[in-house]
């Protein structure tokens, strides 16, 4: 997946976002390709498993108590 | 009895234990507190100057209460009379917040934060409010609206961000403490820098009720300190549940003061071959190595590890704290965009323009990913160890980009050791582990499971205790 500048300010119009101009729109669609490219492997690596997207919070909370001999905890 | 001079660089377990003995009043330790930031103040750009007065006659007024308290009985609460900051970004009923930012000042608070709350119970005075990069958006520390914050081992040179104004001001001797917030590395970066104890907490530990939002899903509060003791007494007494926010654990929070002391013997420690020794300067790597000699010291077995890759946590952080950062400033960015500073306005843009699918993608599979890295790295070791900055803290030239393409560069250099942390949520402490050629202080960072916060107190702890850092203080 990737983004243009292009598109950028297509949308930045069409839903009233920030004004920007072509070389700005430019920059950004550089900036976020860059995450993209970096930030893409890791997550179709578990893109099929089912997962609650604001479910952290538990899956902290069991990795913590899985851990119950932890010589760290008090 | 004792003099400013004095005061002002006890730690705040000291000074809250004299005033309780009455060694030492709470009105001579307030004003000590005060006539420090006074002289400070021209110099470090660490305070909040519009405040100033108001917070100046508060402070005394509840000195004075606290000292006719402190004649008809001994105080229990164990923050009693001792002068703290924080970050300006935690509402308190009647008094507006700046967030570092011009608009943020038309923002009436609706109610006083959780942590600010629990700080007021725990007895502490409150003297300032404390500078930060614009809406907690930056690493550097600059803020176009309120002077750019400067560092207190040497001025020219950045505190660190976002919260910029808690690691100078404490550094400084002004106040014994300060709260700020992390969520790329805004509470370890400027403790790093200004050779502070400063903890990131596991998400969900301590209530983000009534702080100013900067990416929710990463966004965590916590204390920067002159000692380790200091930081774990302040978690102890921010953390746990909240009602009112509903990101907060119910899991039981232990007083992490008595993980002080704890043997660390036997404890395994990790450091990485890779990621966190790329680009890694010299002169941090010698501090560093020395630092894991001091380990191996105390009993810990030190041994080098893979540690999965760190840089992809970095960008999907970016990817969540863009998006939610834009979703929290879009109709001031559209309406008051000239309000905005230049590092503030740009590091939020390309957050309008990620997809929505990319942002569910990196929430979605964050528990995955996190469990599989707790499985990996913390089986094989209790606490990974890192710099907290892999190279000489820069100078507030240096890093006073103007340039918007090159600012995601700049940024990212100085975040790259810190913000894959906030993607897996885990703790993270920063301690002081020595000095640059420079004179400017180095941050050895502790990583550890969900929750285990005691471990890193008892091994930063144990650090502080056999090298000489927490006991130099800077020249202002």
């Amino acid at each position: 997946m990737s983004v243009t500048a292009d598109t950028i300010l297509q949308q930045c119009q069409a839903y009233a976002g920030p004004k920007i101009d072509a070389d700005r729109a430019a920059q950004l669609a550089v900036e976020i390709n860059s995450l993209l490219v970096r930030a893409t492997p890791l997550i179709e690596r578990y893109r099929y498993l089912y997962a609650d997207p604001f479910a952290f919070l538990s899956e902290l909370e069991t990795l913590a108590v899985a851990e119950s001999g932890d010589r760290g905890q008090a | 009895m004792m003099v400013g001079s004095e005061l002002v660089w006890m730690s705040l377990t000291d000074v809250a234990g004299a005033i309780r003995r009455r060694e030492v009043s709470v009105s001579e330790v307030v004003d000590a507190s005060l006539k420090r930031i006074e002289t400070v103040r021209p110099i470090l750009n660490a305070f909040i100057d519009v405040f100033i007065d108001v917070f100046i006659d508060e402070a005394r007024e509840a000195a004075q209460q606290a000292d006719s308290r402190l004649q008809r009985s001994t105080p229990t609460a164990p923050l009693f009379g001792v002068p703290l900051a924080h970050k300006d970004m935690f509402s308190r009923l009647g008094k507006r917040a700046s967030g570092g930012s011009r608009i943020m000042a038309d923002v009436e608070p609706k109610a006083t934060a959780t942590v600010m709350r629990r700080l007021d119970e725990a007895g502490a005075i409150n003297v300032a409010a404390l500078n930060l990069s614009e809406f907690a958006a930056g690493p550097t520390g600059h803020n176009e609206h309120f002077g750019h914050c400067r560092n207190a081992w040497n001025p020219a040179h950045i505190s660190g961000g976002s919260s910029s104004g808690s690691g100078a001001a404490t550094a400084a001797g002004a106040v014994y403490g300060a709260i700020g917030s992390d969520t790329g590395g805004s509470i370890r970066l400027p403790a790093s820098f200004n050779g502070l104890a400063g903890m990131k907490p596991t998400w969900g530990r301590v209530s983000r009720f009534g702080a100013m939002p900067r990416a929710w899903s990463l966004d965590t509060v916590g204390p920067l300190t002159r000692t380790v003791a200091d930081c774990a007494l302040m978690t102890s007494l921010v953390a746990g549940y909240d009602p009112r926010d509903s990101t907060t654990s119910r899991l039981p929070v232990p007083d992490y003061t008595r993980s002080l002391g704890r043997s660390v013997s036997g404890l395994r420690v990790g450091i990485s071959s890779d990621y966190f020794r790329d680009d890694i300067s010299d002169e941090v790597a010698t501090l560093f190595d020395d630092a894991c000699r001091v380990l191996q010291d105390l009993g810990c077995q030190v041994e080098v590890i893979d540690v999965p890759d760190p840089g992809a946590y970095d960008a999907i952080a970016n990817a969540i704290s863009k998006s939610e950062a834009a979703a929290v400033h879009g109709r001031w960015m559209r309406e008051r965009p000239d309000d905005y500073g230049l590092h503030g306005y740009s590091r939020t843009e390309s957050g309008f323009h990620i997809p929505a699918a990319v942002y569910l993608d990196a929430l979605s599979v964050r528990g995955a990913v996190v469990r599989d890295f707790v499985s990996d790295v913390f089986s094989r070791v209790d606490v990974l160890a890192t710099p907290s900055l892999p190279f000489e803290v820069p100078t507030i030239a240096e890093t006073d980009e103007r340039d918007p393409a090159r600012i995601p560069a700049m940024v990212g250099r100085i975040t790259r050791n810190t913000r894959p942390f906030n993607y897996l949520g885990l703790p993270a402490l920063t301690v002081p582990c020595g000095f640059t050629a420079n004179r400017l202080p180095a941050g050895l960072q502790l990583i550890a499971r969900p929750y285990a916060e005691s471990t890193l107190f008892a091994l930063g702890g144990a650090y502080e205790r056999i090298t000489p850092w927490k006991d130099q203080h800077p020249t202002l």
